[in-house]
């Protein structure tokens, strides 16, 4: 900082003012630039090894269990099986909801706290233009932890395999599951936590909101399941997110029903995906709804 | 061409809270000062000229555009620093205006470069890659200035900008941001609850009270007027007051227990205070030439007075 004292203002900082005559590259830009910027704060990149301690650790703790099945799948020739495509996710949940609930309060609660969301809204954006790019930098961060392992699991039943090109035609068409499973859990998880760190401009307080959310539902859900009797109950199952992801999984993978914990003879697949979409659309409302009055 | 104008512009927030009556006005590009105690309305006409709020009736215009209807468009031709903290305290300024100037569709080399380019102009250049949370209320104050202005505006709204500085932080945010009108040609709009600020820097005052304007003019037309005698007696100040009003001065109180009388070219003034003082026998502990300040616009309209050390009189010796 300069000192005052010893220099006078008018001939500190004078040397001019240039206009800028340069590109404006207006809202879709600024929109694309908040994104890039809030994928980055997703993974603490450029905030020094602390700040970045934790995204490192979830993160590795999301995928090395892929990696280690991979090596499992490869060196026993698939006797070892403790992740598959739909338990993986439910396997890891907790690490998922770990990670949700140390990110989603650095994206939303942060800008709330610090008062800069102000700042956002005094320039070239829309409110709604703000919650869509924190909010798709979230679910990109979520898909890369959701996405990668399933892929990580992929390549070790391909490569455990003598004849690749056979093994990865018959493992193929499994992508699209992979993906689509991945990406339905990064949508829920990213919208949930995202909603529900947006109200509160307190980090931690947010954080522990998040988890526990993700864990009092599950807690809740089995009390109404156990209690109430009658055709409702499956229903019941549904109000714990992760139960609706876990569902949705062994639906998209096709898991024997005979298998899965979620699947039964009378249960169908569909209605943890009608669960899941519920649970984006909801959480989005939110979202709009709280950034629509929040103060500024 | 028209800065900025107001037409009936109403504000009555959802709570009941009246914050803007009516308001109606038109500015040409300058420096703008905007007076007004606390709770006058004045950040709330700021957040309407922004797009922020929308009016519950009438209609504003800045840089003939209308903020309700065209947001982004009004937005990317202005500067806002908010009247409250509003920095990020774990990044540093530098990656931070960076930030900001992408957010208003700079790209990337520019926005750099101009973020640069304004932390050197607000004196920052050397802290500018320190994280902000070691930063002093006045860094901060101007962080928040350099953000403004790094999208290059048309039109800077500052909104209370010497707030929480030390003297002479004050007086550097203050010629900063007439240098930032006068020298770069860029309007300024800026609010403050003190009236010395803003006769110091602006060339235009406008001032409102209870949501409603009270007097918007040239700085000049409010201080000719205003040059007034301060006078103090040990006791009898009600006598003296009936005296000098019998003999056809318009006296007022000054709320201290001392009188104002106002002071016309021909010093006649002086000439019957003194008498009549000697006439009612009343020991005059004080006279005093004092220059009359912006405070008192709001006497003469029956408004709130602004508190503030800068809307004092400024004493002149006799």
């Amino acid at each position: 900082m300069l000192e005052p004292a010893k220099t006078e203002t008018g001939t500190i900082y004078d040397i001019g003012y240039q206009h800028y005559d340069g590109a404006r590259l207006g809202r879709p830009y600024a929109v694309w630039s908040l994104f890039v910027h809030g994928l980055a704060s997703v993974f603490a990149l450029g905030r020094g090894l602390r700040a970045g301690l934790i995204p490192l650790v979830l993160g590795a703790a999301a995928i090395l269990p892929a990696a280690f099945q991979a090596l499992a799948t490869a060196y026993t020739d698939g006797l070892i099986e403790l992740f598959t495509y739909s338990n993986y996710f439910i396997s890891l949940s907790m690490v998922f909801a770990f990670f949700c609930a140390s990110r989603a309060p650095e994206l939303m609660s942060a800008d709330q706290r610090t008062r800069t969301l102000v700042l956002y809204f005094a320039r070239a954006l829309h409110r709604e233009d703000y919650v869509l790019a924190k909010v798709l930098a979230l679910i990109t961060g979520v898909l890369l932890l959701t996405a990668t392992p399933l892929l990580i699991l992929f390549s070790g039943h391909v490569f455990s395999s003598t004849d690749l090109w056979a093994a990865f035609r018959e493992e193929a068409p499994l992508l699209v599951p992979i993906f689509g499973s991945s990406l339905v859990m990064a949508l829920m998880m990213g919208t949930v936590s995202a909603a529900i760190a947006s109200f509160t401009p307190r980090r931690s307080l947010a954080a522990a909101a998040v988890l526990g959310y993700f864990m009092l539902s599950k807690v809740v859900a089995e009390i109404l399941t156990e209690s109430i009797n009658g055709s409702w109950t499956q229903w019941m199952e549904l109000l714990d997110p992760i139960n609706a992801l876990g569902g949705f999984a062994d639906w998209v993978f096709e898991t024997d029903p005979a298998l899965s914990q979620y699947l039964g003879a009378d249960v169908s697949g569909q209605r943890f995906g009608i669960a899941c979409l519920g649970y984006v659309i909801l959480a989005s409302a939110a979202l709009v709804a709280r950034y629509r009055k929040v103060a500024t | 061409m028209q800065l900025l104008s107001a037409d009936e512009l109403t504000m009555r927030y959802p709570g009941g809270v009246l914050a803007l009556d009516g308001l109606t006005l038109e500015l040409e590009p300058g420096l703008i000062g905007l007076v007004g105690a606390n709770g006058a309305g004045k950040s709330t006409f700021i957040k309407i000229l922004l797009g922020l709020l929308r009016p519950t009736a009438g209609r504003a215009t800045v840089l003939g555009l209308d903020p309700s209807a065209e947001p982004i468009e009004v937005r990317q031709r202005i500067g806002y620093l908010p009247e409250h903290d509003c920095l990020p305290t774990d990044v540093s300024a530098a990656d931070f205006i960076t930030h900001m100037a992408r957010m208003s569709g700079l790209p990337r080399a520019s926005a750099r470069e101009r973020a640069a380019e304004m932390l050197r102009h607000v004196g920052l250049y050397e802290a500018r890659y320190r994280t902000m949370d070691g930063y002093s209320t006045g860094m901060k104050q101007r962080v928040k200035l350099a953000q403004s202005l790094v999208h290059d505006p048309q039109l800077l709204m500052l909104d209370e900008p010497t707030n929480g500085l030390d003297p002479a932080g004050r007086d550097q945010m203050l010629e900063l941001i007439r240098r930032t009108g006068h020298r770069f040609g860029i309007s300024v709009l800026v609010s403050s609850h003190l009236l010395g600020e803003i006769e110091r820097v602006c060339d235009h005052l406008i001032a409102i009270d209870g949501g409603r304007l009270v007097r918007s003019a040239r700085i000049g037309a409010f201080t000719a007027q205003t040059a007034a005698l301060a006078v103090e007696v040990d006791h009898g100040a009600g006598q003296l007051r009936a005296w000098l009003t019998a003999a056809g001065l318009n006296v007022e109180d000054d709320g201290k227990g001392g009188l104002l009388v106002p002071l016309a070219d021909d010093g006649l003034a002086y000439d019957l205070v003194r008498d009549g003082a000697t006439e009612l026998g009343l020991p005059l502990v004080r006279l005093q030439r004092t220059r009359h300040q912006l405070q008192d616009l709001f006497r003469a309209t029956g408004g709130r007075v602004p508190v503030g050390s800068g809307a004092a009189h400024t004493q002149e010796p006799s």
